[in-house]
């Protein structure tokens, strides 16, 4: 155990300095450069901008800025932002606290809301709630996110039923802490209603399906056969027995946990790291870029191990080889 | 449950099926239409308590349906499932349960028949959990006591289904069967796709337990050969129906229906390399 934990952590770092070489290299090879609007600038020398660039060292060759940044991860800086001036640490701490908090609500929400969903409608099969539920899910796996969130924002802009944009009200700083907390849950409400629409239907549809199969196995029948029917049969017999698919779902979306919003958050005006990193994009405010992007890499690892773990946890059949199977 | 309605001279059978008929309705689709299939039609036995009825037919007679309207999976269409003087067709799972001890079932393909994701304790203590019956400390002792009579290391307890070998697998599910004490136990085709030896381990294994305890047994098998050795008596299905029934050696002896004199032909054959499965 401690040797398989130690041989995916060395595949990890490896994979991220893989991730990081790549991302580095595609970035500085994109076409344009920070500089490229002060340059339309005719107030402004060519000297000048050469010294610009001397100074965050653009003119160096490649290996040698690559150093340096690796440098800076190491010190925890994570690069520098030339647009804010700023370690890109500091700069994404706020924002990605804020991704994070909307992501985890989201991701809490749909999976309190499919697994049941899921099971029901699996142990109803082809009834009218089944069939409601199927209809739905198809529905909203086939509606794109960005489609749902204009069409929620317009809803909230003509009722004014909810705030739109930004994170908290003005005056929030003289609120109480629980008036702090309904203000931060208004503002979130438009977001999240968004992620958990787009979430909850492929987590519904894969659960159901393998909830489904697991229903009219011979064991189901065994364990009705000794009287065990009702909840009781559907939550410790069958969804134990159905987990799989789900655990790996749950994998993935503990990895979108910071990269799944980020679409939503530049149309709901969330302050996460969806519009600091459209911002820096359209900037070439590259380490924040990079920085975003081994975030990105470093979470789908994180999640894929946690899920490997919870599947080893889960299921006896994947634990089979190891020495202690008592 | 010893409430016995006038009772007889001679003492009423464990079970006594009447007239027993399950119609399935095949689900249509756009291109089939829906139909329906009568796997079972007026079928009536009787079981006296600690003796082995053996069911035989070629498959998709309606033996198995037999044995699922009786273990109460399904619910029988039309007829009687007399047993200790109550018609278990009648009631409803819920009513079902305290009657669910003394009728166990142990089914073809031990592999599926457990959960994959509990240990061999979790499967066997489960029957005992639904029926509120004793203290942990006292499920355990009962669980190590049914491993033990089913010819399993008690230690073994911690390890999952899938950590067994077929025959130890057909012998966990008997241990789960038999935790609960039962009178009546419905073995549909236990030893099919078990190796020879393994077979005659886990036939030897179900004759001794049913010397023990005095379990009846409804093993329900297409091989006749093997029912000649295990039951009392032999009823032969075919087609949904009762075609035959009577004492084991005579039957074996002295077929009177085509069907049975096949199934003994064919039992003859696969003497050798048996387990050929359906």
């Amino acid at each position: 155990m401690k040797s398989y934990v130690a041989r995916r952590l060395a595949r990890a770092v490896l994979l991220l300095f893989a991730v990081s070489v790549l991302c580095f290299l595609l970035t500085r090879l994109a076409p344009g450069s920070f500089f490229d609007e002060i340059r339309l600038n005719p107030q402004i020398s060519p000297q000048t901008i050469a010294a610009l660039q001397a100074r965050y060292g653009l003119d160096e060759p490649l290996p040698l800025r690559y150093g340096r940044w690796a440098r800076s991860v190491a010190r925890g800086d994570f690069g520098f932002s030339i647009a804010y001036n700023t370690p890109v640490a500091q700069l994404m701490w706020a924002p990605a606290k804020h991704t994070l908090l909307l992501g985890g609500v989201a991701m809490l929400l749909c999976w309190l809301i499919s697994i049941p969903l899921a099971v029901w409608s699996a142990a109803y099969e082809r009834s009218w709630f089944d069939r409601g539920v199927s209809a739905l899910t198809s529905l909203f796996i086939s509606i794109p996110e960005i489609v749902l969130a204009l069409a929620l924002l317009a809803f909230a802009m003509r009722s004014h039923a909810l705030p739109v944009g930004g994170m908290t009200s003005v005056g929030f700083d003289e609120l109480t802490a629980w008036g702090k907390a309904v203000d931060i849950a208004r503002h979130m409400l438009a977001p999240v209603v968004i992620l958990v629409l787009v979430g909850t239907p492929v987590i519904v549809r894969h659960l159901r399906a393998s909830v489904a199969e697991v229903l009219h196995a011979p064991f189901v029948e065994a364990a009705r056969g000794c009287g065990i029917g009702g909840a009781r049969l559907l939550f410790r017999h069958v969804l134990p027995a159905a987990a799989n698919p789900a655990i790996s779902l749950f994998g993935l979306s503990l990895a979108a946990l910071l990269s799944g919003s980020l679409l939503v958050e530049v149309v709901t005006g969330w302050p996460g790291l969806g519009p600091l990193i459209l911002d820096a994009t359209l900037a070439r405010d590259l380490d924040v870029v990079v920085a975003a992007a081994m975030l990105g890499a470093a979470m789908m690892i994180v999640g894929n191990f946690a899920a490997d773990l919870l599947l080893l946890a889960a299921d006896p059949r994947i634990r089979t080889g190891s020495p202690d199977a008592g | 449950m010893n409430s016995q309605p006038s009772a007889p001279a001679t003492p009423p059978p464990l079970l006594r099926v009447q007239e027993l008929a399950k119609t399935y309705i095949r689900r249509g689709s756009f291109t089939q239409p829906g139909a329906r299939v009568q796997a079972v039609k007026g079928v009536s036995f009787s079981i006296e308590a600690g003796s082995t009825l053996g069911l035989a037919g070629s498959s998709g007679c309606g033996k198995s349906t037999v044995a699922r309207c009786i273990g109460r999976i399904e619910r029988p269409d039309e007829g009687k499932i007399l047993f200790d003087g109550h018609n278990l067709a009648a009631l409803s799972f819920r009513e079902l349960r305290p009657f669910r001890p003394a009728i166990q079932m142990v089914f073809q393909d031990a592999a599926t028949a457990m959960n994959p994701s509990f240990s061999a304790a979790d499967i066997i203590a489960e029957p005992l959990l639904i029926q509120g019956i004793g203290t942990a400390e006292e499920r355990a002792g009962r669980v190590r006591q049914a491993m033990q009579e089913a010819g399993l290391p008690a230690e073994w307890s911690g390890r999952a289904a899938h950590d067994f070998s077929g025959g130890q697998r057909q012998r966990l599910t008997l241990a789960r069967a038999l935790v609960l004490k039962p009178k009546l136990l419905v073995l549909d085709e236990p030893l099919t796709g078990l190796d020879v030896s393994t077979r005659a381990q886990i036939a030897n294994l179900l004759l001794a337990v049913q010397a023990a305890h005095g379990i009846a047994y409804l093993f329900i098998s297409h091989d006749l050969f093997l029912l000649g050795h295990l039951a009392d008596r032999i009823a032969v299905m075919s087609e949904g129906q009762l075609v035959e029934e009577g004492p084991t050696s005579q039957i074996m002896a002295r077929p009177q229906h085509a069907e049975t004199r096949k199934l003994l032909a064919a039992s003859g054959r696969q003497l050798a390399p048996a387990g050929a499965g359906r």
